[in-house]
């Protein structure tokens, strides 16, 4: 070969396919749409577009520790609701937000730890004992507000929807903090690394003399408090709590999470850099059909093949990679 | 003329050329043996004949006919078929279900002819030789008995060359005489056989040619009476090996580290005592199922202990995880190093500290990066792993051989005082086998105190200061090694009267 | 392998074509250049649970609406496929990015949406509820169904059908604010215009067709009197009707339902169920976008919500009761079991 092509082949080496499909997919529907809809690239969308996946972003990073554990977590879809209950519940009985919020926190925690010891005893498959948790949680929820919302929280509350920190939202600094948290912990923290290991091969990890059960325990407390954290942050925005907040979330935060290139076949495998990209993909994609003025039914049509598209894409650059090399 | 021959077969993966110019002829009835180190090309060229891979260039010749196949499915058709070196039996299935897996015998409406079918699973587990009930869940059989099912499947679809793709490295040796029968008989009926293997006494027992490949290029060929063990050796390696296994011991006074006294566990193993010295390699040996592995695996903590005491430093101890023997410094370097050994999918340098976590940690569990790449660098040097800046590469692209070394830098890497290794060096090749066996004699002589557990009884003799022999569950001798025969070895296994009951 | 990628991005574009090439907005009409001197004007309806029929109703009488406005008016439809009052919201704020001159809004639930209305009505989007409303939220108009009216005729249709007299039941979802609406309606028109007819039972079937039939087949076999019962909601009719099937009373019962389905439709037909009341979604999507219009478009009349238009707070659409005898009309069964396309 020659030294020209050599270095290509360096190049290509070195980078990420996964991000750089997502990437380029991204550049291609923000230059189409930015061309189409004038509002596309407006400074009010993008702050739209942020807050229109920020719950599932923040969810997608306690998923991504699930995930890479070699597990899954359903329960996130009942638990963002029940911690925005709990809170009216809380404020409701005149407690004030930090030790309201700090306690819905801590008790969403221990619906992580209930899991995760109903999946060990049991030795069940995490599926069906966090999709069985959930439809309690579902249940919970109807019963204590009777279908329908609760608001009459106190006005210091309601101002925080539009407090802003450093000129963002709180919501957008509450997931910066976490995401650079998680990042460094993932990276640089021994009970972090732990995830991967017991993800990557849980008998292998055990002989280790990693205490794998620890582990599992870990990242599911850690997705339910993200979960109850984003319930939170959903209650501070609208002022009220609803059993209808968060439907479906599950299936969403799974796919963001998938999508940045974190196998759900196979632990131990991904990262949250991937995740948070494949979180902005999914606020590209979410956002740019809604503004695309294509038929309501269509977005959806579009969404789904999108989402095939990246996947296919980065497995044909993974074709092209080896065929140069 | 030959049955199938060969002629400049040449392959490479991207700029990796794996096969260079090969030519082999093969005949009718013979057993014709392929040997070589791992990464020689021995693989590649069964999977070219079995119409997996195709050839870059050259030919495929059968009865004097140029072939070209693209599946599996055509060879076939052609008459040939492999027995591969991963079992591919479904163990939720019969017996019969995996002889006919995709040609179940059906009625004309498309259902399945279940009597047919366990009928002719008979006749053909038959004609191996076995009697194995065709109704039988695989799973349920041992893995010496599944292999059998598996040849018999091959057999089953009227083979007339037969490929055998390191058919014994799961086999206990009482099993391989088995199977060596069934090949005599299938050779006699006239099928040809291609046996590739990395056990040089296997190779010279039974073949009638041997075809020895290095850096995919084809070294020689030798017939039956040209083969001997040194010959051989040299053909695949290029150069002398020197002595086969490491010196012995310089000294046997160490004290005691670990031992234990009538460890027992249901069905498993009954009344075991051990002790392992410092400075010292305790072989065990017995044939697969002899209790071996689920003895090392309770003392760890991975199992429970049904009754019996362990000793650490003379006190009673009881690991109650391995987490909790690791603590200690008792590590376990397991059998099957994909399943329950290394990470592949990870890096090597998280693999090599993946034990040692805590002492790579600051006090706060933060990962002190450079010291993992000091350590990583230290073992892959002084384990001579290749290629040597493989620190950031992924497990699933080294070689076996170089698998094996991380594995062992891994448990280096935990600094343990007691190490117990379970078929160190199964499944790799004679240059990493020799290496792997002066790493644990200079381990021994660092102060650690070694017990190996392996099936092969070369390697038992020739490593082990004290060999200590099982046998369904009980420990049936225990012998010094210097000057011990394998005939007594083997008279320990078999001389036991009654099983575990 | 470059083959088969070649096919799968060929598919893929195809797929993906109208993202690069189609309209944005769907015009209501063809353009023939006639009114090509107006400015074009986006109204986009929001709603939850986007898909369910009823919403499809209501988008086909915006449309048409628009029509009858003119080619510049332009709508879409958006909203999330789950009912999720969050989403929804979010589904909103993307919705006030695109500036459209007015915002239909179904709400998911009576508060969450509240701060995301505010914000369109504060960057002068015209912003009127329909079906399910934000009465805090400072919507201008909100067009739906009067639910107490939509119980009181009910009660009619149900006291015409038994005679004038006997004992009734209601089965009812408790904490549904628009069911407990309708079971008032029509508990007081009974109390005040038929006063031999009791209703001595509420039953509660949780909204499911199954737990329906059970909890009316308890009540038959208890209350052998019981000459008639309504459901506040789609799914209690046909399970009444199925328990009265089991029980082989199915003549002596009168049921009377609420809204229509195709389980609805088939029971009316074979005369299983008396009768069902409707509201009219269609009239409702009409009516909301021709308030919307109106709000955006401020004539010289002062308004109640300065800088809009003047328009009224309420307008209700009305309900009736449709039978097996309304259903004998082609055209009419056509309708109701033809559902508009969006």
């Amino acid at each position: 070969m020659k030294i020209k092509n050599k270095t290509v082949a360096a190049f290509i080496g070195r980078v990420n396919l996964n991000y750089a499909t997502l990437f380029l997919i991204m550049i291609i529907i923000v230059a189409v749409m930015s061309s189409r809809a004038p509002y596309f690239l407006s400074a009010a969308n993008f702050a739209v577009m942020v807050n229109t996946f920020i719950m599932e972003a923040i969810m997608a990073l306690g998923m991504t520790l699930v995930i890479l554990s070699g597990g899954i977590d359903l329960t996130v879809t009942g638990i963002l609701p029940f911690s925005s209950i709990l809170l009216a519940l809380l404020m409701g009985s005149g407690m004030p937000f930090m030790p309201a919020a700090v306690l819905v926190v801590l008790g969403c925690s221990l619906i992580g730890f209930v899991t995760n010891f109903l999946r060990k005893t049991l030795s069940l498959h995490p599926m069906v004992v966090t999709m069985a948790i959930a439809a309690i949680l579902k249940g919970v929820n109807l019963t204590i507000t009777g279908g329908s919302a609760m608001s009459g929280f106190p006005d210091s509350f309601k101002a925080m929807a539009t407090m802003t920190v450093l000129g963002m939202p709180l919501s957008w600094v509450v997931y910066i903090v976490l995401a650079a948290f998680f990042i460094i912990m993932t990276k640089f923290n021994r009970n972090f690394i732990k995830v991967y290991f017991v993800g990557g091969n849980p008998e292998a990890a055990k002989l280790s003399g990693i205490k794998t059960e620890r582990v599992y325990m870990m990242v599911y407390m850690i997705s339910a408090a993200l979960a109850a954290i984003a319930g939170i942050l959903t209650a501070i925005t609208y002022s009220s709590a609803s059993y209808s907040y968060g439907t479906n979330a599950d299936m969403r935060v799974i796919t963001t999470v998938a999508i940045g290139g974190t196998s759900l076949t196979h632990g131990g495998k991904g990262s949250i850099v991937g995740t948070m990209l494949g979180t902005l993909f999914m606020a590209v994609i979410y956002d740019a059909f809604i503004m695309s003025g294509l038929s309501t039914y269509y977005q959806d049509v579009m969404t789904g093949v999108f989402l095939i598209a990246a996947v296919l894409l980065s497995e044909f650059f993974r074709y092209l990679k080896e065929k140069v090399q | 003329m030959s049955v199938l021959e060969l002629k400049n077969i040449t392959k490479s993966f991207g700029a990796n050329k794996v096969l260079t110019d090969v030519n082999m002829q093969f005949e009718k009835g013979e057993i014709h043996s392929i040997i070589g180190e791992n990464g020689a090309g021995k693989s590649t060229l069964m999977k070219i004949i079995g119409g997996i891979y195709r050839a870059d260039s050259g030919e495929v010749i059968l009865d004097g006919k140029p072939i070209v196949m693209h599946s599996p499915i055509e060879a076939y058709a052609h008459g040939i078929g492999i027995v591969h070196q991963e079992l591919s039996i479904v163990g939720n299935m019969t017996v019969a279900q995996n002889v006919f897996v995709n040609c179940e015998p059906v009625y004309k409406a498309g259902f399945i002819n279940w009597k047919k079918m366990n009928s002719d699973a008979k006749a053909a587990l038959a004609e191996v030789g076995a009697d194995i009930d065709p109704t039988e869940i695989a799973g349920n059989l041992s893995v010496g008995m599944q292999q059998i099912v598996e040849i018999a499947k091959v057999i089953a679809k009227k083979v007339r060359i037969l490929i055998l793709d390191e058919p014994t490295s799961a086999l206990s040796d009482k099993e391989a005489d088995r199977l060596f029968e069934i090949l005599d008989d299938l050779k006699k009926k006239g099928v040809s056989i291609i046996f590739i293997s990395h056990k040089l006494n296997e190779i010279i027992r039974i073949s009638d040619k041997v075809s020895v490949l290095r850096d995919g290029v084809r070294t020689g060929t030798l017939t039956r009476d040209e083969m001997d063990e040194a010959t051989i050796i040299r053909m695949m390696v290029g150069r002398d090996l020197g002595r086969l296994y490491p010196p012995r011991a310089s000294s046997r006074d160490g004290q005691v580290i670990l031992s234990s006294k009538g460890l027992s566990r249901k069905n498993k193993f009954n009344n075991i005592d051990f002790s392992l010295k410092k400075g010292e390699i305790l072989g065990v040996f017995g044939l697969v199922g002899a209790g071996r592995t689920e003895v090392a695996l309770s003392v760890f903590g991975a199992d429970g202990l049904d009754e019996g005491t362990v000793y650490l430093n003379g006190e009673e101890i009881s690991f109650r995880s391995p987490s909790d023997a690791v603590a200690h410094g008792v590590c376990y370097l397991s059998e099957d190093r994909k399943i329950s050994g290394l990470f592949v999918d990870m890096e090597v340098r998280e693999n090599v500290v993946s034990a040692c976590l805590r002492s790579v940690c600051s006090r706060a569990g933060f990962l002190n990066q450079g010291m993992i790449s000091q350590i990583t660098d230290d073992y892959i040097k002084e384990l001579d792993v290749h290629p040597s800046d493989c620190s950031r590469f992924r497990i699933r692209n080294l070689s076996g051989g170089n698998q094996q070394k991380i594995l062992f830098a891994k448990w280096l890497a935990a600094k343990p005082s007691v190490l117990i290794v379970d078929e160190p060096t199964r499944g790799v090749d004679v240059g990493a086998k020799s290496m792997i066996h002066s790493i644990l004699r200079r381990l021994a002589e660092s102060g650690m105190a070694v017990m190996m557990i392996s099936s092969e009884l070369p390697e038992i003799l020739g490593v082990s200061d004290r060999v200590m022999v099982m046998s369904e569950g009980r420990k049936t001798a225990e012998f010094e090694a210097e000057g011990l025969t394998e005939e007594t070895v083997m008279n320990a296994v078999f001389s036991m009267d009654g099983g575990l009951k | 392998m470059i083959k088969k990628m070649c096919v799968i991005f060929a598919v893929f574009l195809a797929i993906a074509t109208p993202v690069f090439a189609g309209g944005s907005g769907e015009s209501a009409a063809s353009s023939d250049g006639t009114s090509a001197v107006k400015e074009n004007e986006l109204y986009s309806m929001v709603v939850f649970t986007k898909g369910a029929e009823y919403f499809n109703w209501c988008y086909a009488g915006m449309r048409d609406a628009a029509a009858i406005l003119g080619d510049h008016v332009q709508t879409e439809l958006q909203g999330p496929a789950e009912w999720d009052a969050s989403l929804e919201a979010r589904t909103l704020e993307q919705v006030i990015v695109k500036q459209p001159k007015g915002i239909l809004v179904a709400s998911a639930d009576e508060t969450t949406l509240n701060s995301s209305i505010g914000k369109a009505l504060s960057q002068n989007i015209a912003v009127i509820g329909f079906d399910s409303d934000a009465p805090e939220s400072g919507r201008l108009s909100y067009v739906g169904t009067n639910n107490y009216d939509f119980g009181a005729a009910a009660a009619q249709f149900m006291v015409e059908q038994i005679g004038g007299s006997g004992e009734v039941a209601v089965v009812i979802v408790p904490g549904n604010i628009a069911q407990e609406e309708r079971a008032a309606g029509f508990k007081d028109w009974i109390s005040e215009n038929a006063p031999d007819v009791k209703v001595v039972s509420e039953l509660n079937d949780e909204g499911d067709v199954a737990k329906s039939e059970t909890v009316c087949a308890a009540l038959f076999q208890a209350n052998p009197n019981i000459k008639g019962i309504f459901s506040t909601h789609g799914y209690g009719a046909p399970g009444a009707a199925a328990a009265a099937r089991t029980l082989g009373i199915l003549d002596k019962i009168v049921i009377v339902g609420s809204d229509y389905s195709s389980a609805v439709i088939e029971l009316l037909l074979s005369g299983d169920i008396e009768g069902s009341v409707v509201d009219d979604p269609y009239l409702i999507g009409f009516e909301s976008m021709m308030l919307a219009y109106q709000a955006a478009h401020p004539t010289s009349v002062p308004s109640a919500n300065p800088p809009f238009g003047h328009v009224p707070p309420i307008i209700y659409g009305g309900c009736s009761v449709i039978t097996g005898e309304t259903l004998s009309d082609p055209a009419v069964l056509a309708k109701y079991q033809n559902p508009p396309a969006v």
